[in-house]
């Protein structure tokens, strides 16, 4: 563990980093409140500290009430140390943001005791941290392929539609469905069926970019992202990404099988003014004709025959989804 | 490691007549853990350090400049104390919080007492300079 001490006096700083260095912590020796601070913002920077309370340019407690403020992601644990011990300085001190307060000349073995205590403190910051983002994780994940949930990836295309107006870009939304996949599981098993689920998402999250989402949708379905795309480039990616699936087969178990994929494209700039349902209803029923064109295709959707979203079903109309 | 242990080739001082010793070596060599390396390492810094800041202190009283005399009678206190020269110590502490207390004439008297104080240091640090083998 490192320890930031920041004290102007060379006689104080020697003292305590050699007494924290031989209860094995490492330290980092700095002269002056600015330093401290700018020690304390760094990447990796120490999570405990012994400041003084007098330095030149920036007093201890003036660093922990800027800590405090800019409120840094890991949790710093702050000891003011100095020679003031009035109850007046003292609550002035906690009150600043510190955790704890240490008089001068510091006795070694209360010094040690009250940096345990700030250990046990951050490793409990750690563990609650932890805890937060994997339930996090788990809120926003699909616990079988990882890939973003339902919730979370309709979340992301209504801000990337956002930004897509903004911008006056075009996204490319795409409904995926695997083909036949009730046959998978009636003819291999659930745990098959999972398998292929697992692989093809791990196939679709390397065919696209970093910066483009993948989400599991529904059972065998997902509904993919891609920013930045015009018509021929988002027509050209699905085919990538269907041809990533198709153009091997899968290995579950013994059985090596050949699975394809359907896919419904719709895109941004043809639906201005749209929801997000009113998208995803698009991509879906640009899917329904690949699906009806004799699956493992890419068909998009045409603008010109858009459907009211409170309106009936036309599975007819979404025949006429543009071949692609 | 008893305390006894530790300090034992360095006599303690004899308390002064304040009931503060001038110099607890013996206290010193407890918080140093036995470590003669970091007291040699340390009195050398005090050598120096503390010269300083009773010459900003001592002129800054002659300007009058009570926050500056004030600001060096902090660092003086923090390092004899660190060193456990109490006696000298709560000089420092008089004069910091005449200093706070814009007392100007119990900073002038004050003053003189801690740079004698600190006259009388010299010669036991140099002693234990030459006396701290390492």
């Amino acid at each position: 563990m490192k320890i930031l001490v920041a004290e102007d006096d060379a006689i104080s700083r020697t003292l305590l980093s050699r007494t924290l260095l031989r209860a094995g912590y490492e330290t980092i020796a700095v002269e002056n409140g600015q330093e401290a601070l700018a020690e304390l913002m760094k990447e990796g920077a120490p999570r405990i500290a012994l400041l003084d309370w007098v330095m030149p340019l920036k007093d201890g407690v003036e660093v922990c009430r800027e800590i405090r403020r800019r409120n840094v992601s890991n949790y710093t644990y702050l000891i003011l140390v100095s020679s003031r011990e009035s109850t007046e300085d003292i609550v002035a001190g906690l009150e600043a943001g510190a955790d704890d307060y240490i008089t001068k000349p510091c006795n070694t073995d209360e010094l040690k005791a009250r940096l345990r205590t700030g250990l046990r403190i951050l490793q409990l910051e750690d563990r609650l941290v932890e805890a937060r983002e994997s339930m996090r994780f788990k809120a926003t994940h699909d616990v079988l392929t990882t890939l973003w949930n339902r919730g979370a990836i309709l979340e992301l295309l209504s801000m990337e539609l956002g930004r897509s107006r903004r911008e006056a870009s075009c996204t490319a939304v795409m409904m995926c469905d695997i083909d036949h996949f009730k046959s998978i599981n009636d003819r291999f098993g659930h745990a098959a069926g999972d398998d292929v689920l697992r692989d093809v998402s791990k196939r679709f999250q390397n065919a696209v970019r970093t910066y483009d989402m993948v989400g599991r949708y529904g059972g065998e379905e997902f509904l993919i992202i891609l920013n930045g795309c015009d018509s021929q480039s988002a027509v050209s990616r699905a085919q990538d990404l269907r041809q990533a699936i198709g153009g091997k087969p899968i290995t579950t178990g013994s059985e090596a099988l050949q699975v394809t994929v359907s896919l419904g494209l719709a895109l941004s700039s043809d639906y201005r003014g749209c929801s997000v349902e009113e998208i995803v209803h698009e991509a879906d029923t640009a899917l329904y004709a690949a699906k009806e064109s004799g699956r493992n295709c890419v068909r998009t959707a045409n603008p010109a025959l858009r459907i009211k979203k409170d309106g009936p079903s036309h599975p007819e109309a979404a025949l006429l989804a543009a071949e692609t | 490691m008893s305390a006894e242990k530790i300090a034992s080739p360095i006599p303690a001082e004899k308390p002064e007549s304040s009931g503060k010793s001038a110099w607890d070596v013996k206290e010193l060599m407890i918080r140093l853990e036995g470590d003669h390396e970091l007291l040699r390492e340390l009195l050398q810094m005090f050598r120096t350090d503390a010269e300083t800041n009773m010459r900003l202190a001592a002129d800054s009283l002659m300007r009058s400049d009570l926050e500056t005399a004030g600001r060096a009678a902090h660092t003086l206190k923090g390092m004899l104390k660190n060193l456990a020269m109490n006696g000298p110590a709560e000089i420092a502490a008089a004069l910091e919080n005449a200093a706070r207390d814009k007392n100007i004439q119990e900073v002038a008297a004050q003053m003189p007492l801690l740079e004698k104080a600190l006259d009388e240091l010299r010669p036991k640090i140099e002693s234990q300079l030459t006396e701290v083998h390492v």
